[in-house]
């Protein structure tokens, strides 16, 4: 009885509490605390409480950073990146949605090729580095052939964890309906249940590939931030070497927004709890 | 506060410790505990060794070192070489510079680069050449090319991997083949770790690798390529100083004693190197992890001078070559930011008498 009144009392503020906030008051709130970063950056690199050749101040790092967009460097070495990231996120995409269906969905499939993905799995693409180059050449193929291989597993666990969970009560009642064919049972019921797993899969596997092109890029590669990144190291460049961290943080970011707007629009029945 | 007043009452509750010994054997084992904690004192008046910490590079550069550490050598100068590990590059500097190490080995081509960005002389200062060179019997690098190429201007069109495009085996490159007339624009390089280069040569990705003695040892017993010549240790890198030390400058302002202790702990080591070289390049050997005989046997030791004499010319040859690349502006004099040569003429009277 306590908790029932404690419940009808605190009703009101409960209600308030999940009402969403005014839009602004929203920008404000999220960009709070890294503009507050921002400023403790720059008074302990100013003030000299960090030594500033170790950590430069904002506004050097922002100066380094416009010289390499006036130069043109800036955008060649994103652009080059993003060609490589997005090319092998989507072959890697594609291939772990359509392995993680098939695993999930048909018990042969999954006996066969279970214990090799899980073996696979564990395996870091920066510890295929040395082995690509040899095998798959120099240039953009083998980084590539990475990043597709990062995004691949965590979307074909995710998949694979999808179809499997759907609930069996709805293919029944798509059964009583009329599916017979396995096709449309996959298509129409199996497919659309299992999306907010593939999307989380995919949204993982976005994060990882930034991770993995940055170490690709870092070793036989004449361009992209990753390779800016450690040139800049090598000649005590350290401003350039924040302007590409920088840079792979904002591309995160608006990538993240952009995935996250394209589930909004695939999936406007899901909410998160 | 109830909940506080209920903690308390079940406090005092509690059973009383169980005291082990009597009062007697309490208090000697107190007076134990209190002169254990006095020895470092006691020992440190008593002139215990003061440590020196040094970035450490698995490179031959970094042989003196561990000779030191072998053989002891810090033991008669009262200092104490701590190994700081590192993977190489601009960190050498880096690590130095940010106080985690005293002393760094850095090559000399950065030091350039070092002074550009003002770390030489704000945070380390420049203190001696390591002593170790390259000239024509003790050659440092060179080019292994695939059996098609039989000259140097057959490098045009083709494809040549460097560790890296900052580094001294690319600079070196890029000068030796301006010398020998092929057009540098025309050679694709690609950058290939060291250790993955003999691989990607064998596997036909590149026509070429720039790499050390020992991976060139391995690669010629391997039929992988021959070698086309060496680089670094022939004209116009002969006689070419490999790297500088330099010190933390608070270490070198604060502890000047210490370092010309170091410097003397260095001496005696290059002079054991000079005096064994055979047991010297076992070291190295052990130091490099070159488990593989040939490559164990195959590689050579570099040229060292115990006297870490500077030597102006090859300083020159950096400053044109690091110029020419762009990498620096105008021209920049190192020997001017040696300013601890009275300090190794000590350590080297003392080690060497005169």
């Amino acid at each position: 009885m306590r908790g029932m009144r404690f419940l009808a009392n605190n009703a009101p503020e409960g209600e308030r509490r999940l009402r969403p906030a005014h839009p602004l008051a929203r920008v404000l709130r999220r960009a709070a605390v890294p503009v507050l970063l921002l400023v403790l950056w720059e008074v302990v690199s100013d003030t000299g409480l960090v030594d500033s050749y170790f950590l430069p101040p904002p506004h050097r790092v922002l100066e380094a950073g416009w010289e390499l967009l006036l130069a043109g460097t800036l955008i060649t070495d994103v652009g080059v990146s993003l060609y490589r990231l997005l090319s092998g996120y989507f072959i890697g995409a594609i291939a772990g949605v359509a392995v993680g269906v098939l695993i999930g969905w048909s018990s042969l499939m999954n006996d066969l090729l279970d214990s090799l993905i899980q073996a696979l799995r564990p395996v870091s693409p920066i510890a295929l580095l040395p082995l690509a180059i040899v095998y798959l050449g120099i240039g953009d193929f083998e980084k590539i052939v990475l990043i597709a291989y990062s995004t691949f597993f965590p979307v074909v666990i995710n998949t694979y964890f999808g179809v499997r969970g759907v609930d069996p009560v709805v293919i029944m009642a798509a059964k009583t309906l009329g599916a017979k064919r396995r096709r449309d049972m996959l298509r129409e019921i199996i497919v659309p249940a299992a999306m907010p797993h593939i999307f989380s899969g995919l949204r993982v596997s976005l994060g990882i590939s930034f991770i993995v092109i940055i170490a690709a890029e870092m070793v036989a590669a004449q361009s992209g931030i990753g390779f800016r990144i450690l040139d800049a190291e090598r000649i005590f460049e350290l401003d350039v070497v924040y302007v590409g961290i920088v840079v792979i943080s904002l591309l995160g970011l608006f990538f993240d927004a952009i995935f996250m707007r394209i589930r909004q629009r695939f999936l406007p029945w899901y909410r998160e709890t | 506060m109830p909940f506080i007043r209920k903690w308390i009452r079940r406090a005092r509750q509690q059973p009383k410790p169980h005291r082990v010994g009597s009062t007697m054997a309490r208090r000697a084992a107190a007076v134990v505990v209190a002169l254990c904690a006095l020895v470092p004192l006691h020992a440190a008046a008593q002139g215990a060794p003061d440590v020196v910490r040094y970035v450490d590079v698995p490179l031959q550069d970094w042989l003196p070192f561990w000779v030191a550490q072998q053989e002891d050598f810090g033991k008669r100068y009262n200092i104490e070489l701590k190994a700081v590990p590192i993977t190489g590059g601009t960190q050498t500097a880096e690590f130095a510079a940010s106080g985690n190490a005293d002393i760094a080995t850095v090559a000399a081509s950065l030091c350039l680069l070092a002074v550009k960005q003002e770390l030489i002389p704000n945070r380390i200062v420049l203190v001696a050449p390591v002593g170790s060179s390259a000239d024509p019997q003790h050659p440092f690098a060179g080019i292994i090319a695939s059996d098609a190429i039989t000259s140097w201007k057959d490098l045009e069109g083709k494809t040549v991997a460097v560790h890296s495009t900052r580094s001294l085996f690319y600079t070196a490159l890029v000068t030796r083949l301006g010398r020998e007339g092929v057009d540098v624009k025309k050679v694709n390089f690609v950058e290939i770790p060291l250790p993955q280069q003999v691989a990607a040569l064998k596997a036909g990705r590149v026509d070429a690798i720039m790499v050390g003695t020992d991976f060139a040892a391995r690669a010629v017993a391997d039929h992988v390529g021959h070698l086309l010549d060496w680089v670094i240790g022939k004209p116009p890198f002969d006689r070419y100083n490999l790297a500088m030390l330099v010190a933390n400058r608070a270490f070198a302002d604060g502890k000047p004693a210490v370092l010309e202790n170091f410097l003397k702990t260095y001496m005696t080591a290059v002079k054991w190197i000079v005096d064994n070289p055979q047991r010297a390049k076992e070291t190295a050997a052990t130091k490099l992890g070159f488990k593989d005989p040939v490559i164990a046997t195959g590689f050579l030791l570099e040229n060292w001078d115990p006297t870490l004499t500077p030597n102006e010319g090859s300083q020159a040859l950096d400053v044109e070559v690091m110029t020419g690349q762009g990498l620096i502006s105008e021209p920049i004099d190192l020997g001017k930011y040696l300013t601890r040569m009275n300090m190794v003429a000590d350590a080297r009277h003392a080690v060497f008498g005169k």
